[in-house]
């Protein structure tokens, strides 16, 4: 227990500081000590029920979800389709549409946080008689004030990728403006500090991009990047190497337009008053934000309301409002903007180079219909990770693309969790991507986790009948004359879920206790956990 | 082309090209053209499984309506069921046309002769030359499986007329007969005689591509163009449907051409592999050779980049950069040139004929041996290949690197 509330408070760059308060005994995040890892639990789900209200019944989408991320490993999550797969990662990053769905019980603690915090309240439930249907009655302003908490963990805490890249992205900003928002949003303080500390004018500047000129001149690209990378530290703003650099690629002769179009630049970061102005007022407003979101997290941990703290910290932000309003008029705003605009561009486009895209300037000026899907993904992946999230959830990331594509984005988030650390939810219905790159596997099966493991594990040793039955459904390039086995029937309709284990109808296992009652699950060895019948080793709690 | 392992020829496809035309500006003038196939050529005998493979958009799903004729190409023929002598005949007429197959500049007199041979042969057995009566009377022996199930049947038809629509058509039996046929046929793809009343969107993904299936088998016939068809399903249900398939083709001597972009599934199904990419042929070979011994760099890749369902296996993956050029402004030299491992300064310069290395494995690479131009012929290939095999070093390792 004890290195789990170390990981609770644990110092997190991307989550505001925290009050030291213990949890509650009730929210600690419990590392079952079965899964074999050592790492603490970021994330910790237990029970989770969330169920959709239709015309036609209560669809009981998912029925007790349990499922453990430890810091910086990868957890596939792997089922058929309508298992409850991405409502499960929607309902971790509560983005169920509400109406009709609705979390309806569990836990889910991210870092020590409950996520789920005041869910209880937020709705009343009324079966109406002579039908299947439930009359829910929401009360929104809890729902939104559950919404709003959210803020203080998405970003920086779990931040997503969703599986059609096209629709994710909004169709006329272009993609740096896109990204641009995302990455103020998290990491508005450090940005707005690096442009007030910029130094723009001296001998030393002047040297560096003399010295940049030359670089180009040579012709030689690592030689630029170096020169660029030096003018970035002498400006003490990275973004102006990076700029540095693209501005001059491809120049062999004449540089003095270049270091022309560099002295503008510099020039442009020489704020005037209003605009310096403008940046400490968001910086402030960024401090007020960041309380906001500590004291949100704050209640999540410790699952009381901080009301009066959030009422003082929320008149100030009024004050704040009204006392710049003139900040937003119409070409003052444009202008008094300009420095932080200019400096997002070309932090997308350090994020672009990030995600191994070979002309970032261009795909950051481009709007998504210009990218192809894999670029799309990419960009996806950079507007994700650009806030350096803990968790990192993935929606089928690489579905829509080809397999060279695929193969592409996998190496990438492998490489990213190797840079980053993040650790990543990894949810998709091909085996072959979860036994590439994730640590542990989920097996999900029509909203229930019927067996967990570490990878290795599962594939040598699949427990669960439906884990056997999908992984020997598929064709294998190593294997061709293997006989493909099928599973019987199909996915049960979820409104009128088969009593017991919801896999009975399929299974060729079926006992008469699994039409009776659900299975627990059972530990069987080495981290590997299963809930059937079959087996009777000790049971898990949850 | 007599590989001994299948019947009688049943379609052949030769230098198959469709253009579609790209209007723009002024009053719509046509200002290019995406080449979506150019230059395809395959056979398919009879009860074996053709492999169509590549990425989206390379023009596999426009190969397969051409071969149908649901769209008619720019040029190239489909011959359907040329008696043996015929083929032969074929096969010896193409060899003395160039190389890429391109008809214009100058031709040598042999070449005009053959051109004029091939149009008589085209006029009895292409598809494309058919009567609009006689492709009718055809269209029941050819049929097609869309990718999508919930897009090919109508929302508004009751089973029982989806899959008796083709028999009406046709004019095949009295309205019971066909009533009892369809009967038979949803029992033939597991599905029961109650779910001929319902409507399509009471079934998953699954059975409705099985009623897909059962409306292209309601004609007996006796080539089915399969076009993704378990792209949109799980693959325990995926299980399913090949697994179907596979029966059928048993039981009726039934020939597919397969087209998809998932290779193990290709693997599982296919007789025979054809790899595309932008529109062109790169390779095509008998599965096992090809999946054993890849030699176009493209194939390579992508099968390295198929996820293995095994965590032990640690392979090294060839990751190919980049994304695959627009069909409207394909690359000079060899298409796949910009994005290849192995690329070398003659591929952006010439574009590398489909020569066969050995068997019936042909690859379109400038990491092969061209052979002289009067040896196209085909008994003059088959012994270039146990040459290439014993003395000539391997290139392969290049390509793998």
């Amino acid at each position: 227990m004890s290195r789990t509330a170390a990981a609770v408070r644990a110092p997190a760059a991307p989550l505001p500081p925290e009050r030291p308060a213990a949890p509650t005994a009730s929210e600690q995040p419990v590392a079952t000590g079965v899964d074999g890892s050592t790492a603490p639990v970021i994330l910790d789900v237990a029970g989770l029920r969330t169920y959709f209200f239709t015309y036609d019944g209560v669809v009981k989408a998912l029925d007790g979800v349990t499922l453990q991320v430890h810091r910086g490993e990868t957890v596939g999550l792997v089922g058929e389709t309508g298992c409850g797969k991405s409502v499960t990662a929607f309902s971790i990053t509560k983005l169920i549409a509400d109406p009709p769905g609705r979390i309806m019980d569990g836990r889910i603690l991210f870092k020590g946080a409950n996520l789920l915090f005041g869910i209880e309240r937020e709705a009343k439930f009324k079966p109406i008689k002579k039908t299947n249907r439930v009359k829910v009655r929401r009360y929104y302003r809890r729902i939104k004030a559950g919404q709003e908490r959210m803020t203080a963990v998405r970003g920086g805490g779990i931040s997503m990728i969703f599986q059609e890249p096209m629709s994710a992205l909004n169709p006329i900003f272009s993609i740096a403006d896109q990204i641009s928002e995302a990455l103020f949003l998290h990491r508005g303080l450090p940005i707005i500090d690096g442009l007030l500390k910029a130094k723009t004018r001296g001998p030393d500047v002047e040297k560096a991009l003399q010295a940049v000129a030359d670089a180009a001149r040579g012709g030689d690209r690592a030689a630029l990047r170096a020169a660029a990378d030096a003018f970035g530290v002498t400006t003490g703003l990275a973004t102006l190497g990076t700029q540095a650099y693209y501005v001059f690629r491809g120049t062999t002769g004449d540089t003095e337009p270049k270091v022309h179009e560099m002295r503008k630049a510099l020039k442009r970061a020489e704020f005037s008053g209003l605009q310096r102005n403008y940046l400490l007022t968001r910086r402030r407003q960024i401090g007020l934000e960041s309380q906001l979101k500590a004291s949100y997290l704050e209640e999540m941990r410790t699952g009381t309301l901080d009301r009066n703290h959030r009422r003082f910290v929320r008149s100030k932000r009024l004050a704040l409002k009204l006392s710049t309003a003139y900040l937003g008029l119409w070409g003052v705003r444009g202008y008094s903007r300009r420095p932080i605009t200019d400096e997002m561009f070309w932090q997308t486009v350090q994020l672009l180079e990030g995600v191994s895209i070979a002309n970032p300037v261009q795909v950051a000026r481009g709007y998504p219909h210009e990218l192809s899907g894999g670029m799309l993904q990419r960009v996806m992946i950079a507007m994700s990770l650009s806030a350096e999230p803990e968790l990192l959830i993935a929606d089928e990331p690489t579905t829509a693309l080809d397999v060279t594509i695929q193969a592409q984005i996998l190496e990438l988030m492998k490489d990213l969790k190797k840079r980053i650390g993040t650790a990543i939810l990894l949810i998709t219905h091909d085996l072959g991507v979860i036994a590439e790159v994730a640590d542990r596997v989920c097996v999900m099966y029509a909203g229930n986790v019927v067996e967990v493991g570490p990878v290795r594990d599962v594939f040598k040793r699949p427990l669960h009948p439906y884990t056997q039955g999908l992984i020997s459904s598929i064709p294998r390039m190593d294997e061709p004359d293997k006989k493909l086995e099928s599973i019987p029937g199909s996915v049960p309709n979820l409104i009128y879920p088969p009593s017991g284990c919801r896999f009975h109808p399929r299974c060729p296992h079926a006992m008469p206790v699994c039409r009776e009652k659900r299975p627990p699950m059972t530990v069987e060895g080495g981290g590997h956990t299963v809930a059937c019948y079959l087996y009777n080793g000790p049971v898990t709690q949850g | 082309m007599d590989n001994g392992q299948t019947g009688p020829i049943l379609l052949s496809v030769r230098n198959l090209r469709k253009h579609f035309p790209i209007r723009g500006g002024l009053f719509s003038s046509h200002i290019g053209d995406v080449r979506a196939v150019d230059g395809v050529s395959f056979d398919v005998h009879e009860g074996e499984t053709v492999g169509l493979v590549g990425e989206s958009g390379c023009g596999k799903t426009t190969v397969g309506r051409l071969v149908l004729r649901l769209i008619d190409p720019t040029s190239g023929q489909t011959y359907y069921r040329p008696p043996p002598e015929v083929f032969q005949r074929l096969e010896q007429l193409y060899a003395q046309l160039p190389l890429d197959g391109t008809t214009d500049g100058d031709l040598s007199p042999a070449a005009k002769a053959a051109i004029h041979e091939l149009d008589g042969i085209a006029r009895q057995y292409s598809l494309y030359r058919m009567s609009a009566k006689k492709i009718h009377n055809l269209r029941g022996k050819l049929q097609i499986v869309f990718q999508d199930p919930f897009s090919s049947l109508s929302p508004r038809m009751l089973i029982r007329d989806i899959v008796s629509e083709p028999l009406a058509i046709h004019h095949m039996g009295t309205r019971a007969e066909r009533y009892k046929r369809v009967a038979e046929l949803l029992q033939s793809v597991g599905l029961n005689p109650e779910h001929l009343w319902r409507f399509p969107h009471e079934f998953s993904g699954g059975q409705r591509q099985r009623i897909g299936i059962a409306r292209a088998l309601a004609l007996r016939p006796d080539f089915i163009v399969l076009d993704e068809p378990t792209s949109a399903l799980d693959v325990s249900v995926q299980a399913q449907i090949l697994n179907i398939l596979k029966r059928l083709q048993a039981e009726q001597r039934l020939s597919y051409l397969f087209i998809s972009h998932h290779l193990s599934v290709v693997r599982a199904m296919a007789h025979r592999v054809v790899v595309m990419y932008l529109g062109k042929v790169v390779e095509r070979a008998p599965t096992e050779d090809l999946f054993d011994n890849p030699m176009h760099p493209y194939t390579q890749a992508l099968l390295a980049a198929i996820p293995i369902p095994d965590p032990e296996l640690k392979r090294d993956r060839i990751i190919l950069k980049g994304d695959v050029p627009s069909p409207a402004a394909p690359p000079p030299g060899c298409r796949f040139h910009t994005r290849c491992p192995a690329v070398m300064p003659v591929c952006s310069k010439v574009e590398p004929p489909l020569i066969r290395i050995r068997g019936d494995h042909w690859v379109a690479c400038h990491l092969f041996p061209n052979p002289a131009p009067g040896a196209a012929t085909g008994t003059a290939l088959s012994s270039s290949g146990p040459m290439l095999a014993g003395g000539a070093p391997d290139p392969l390792p290049t390509a793998a690197g």
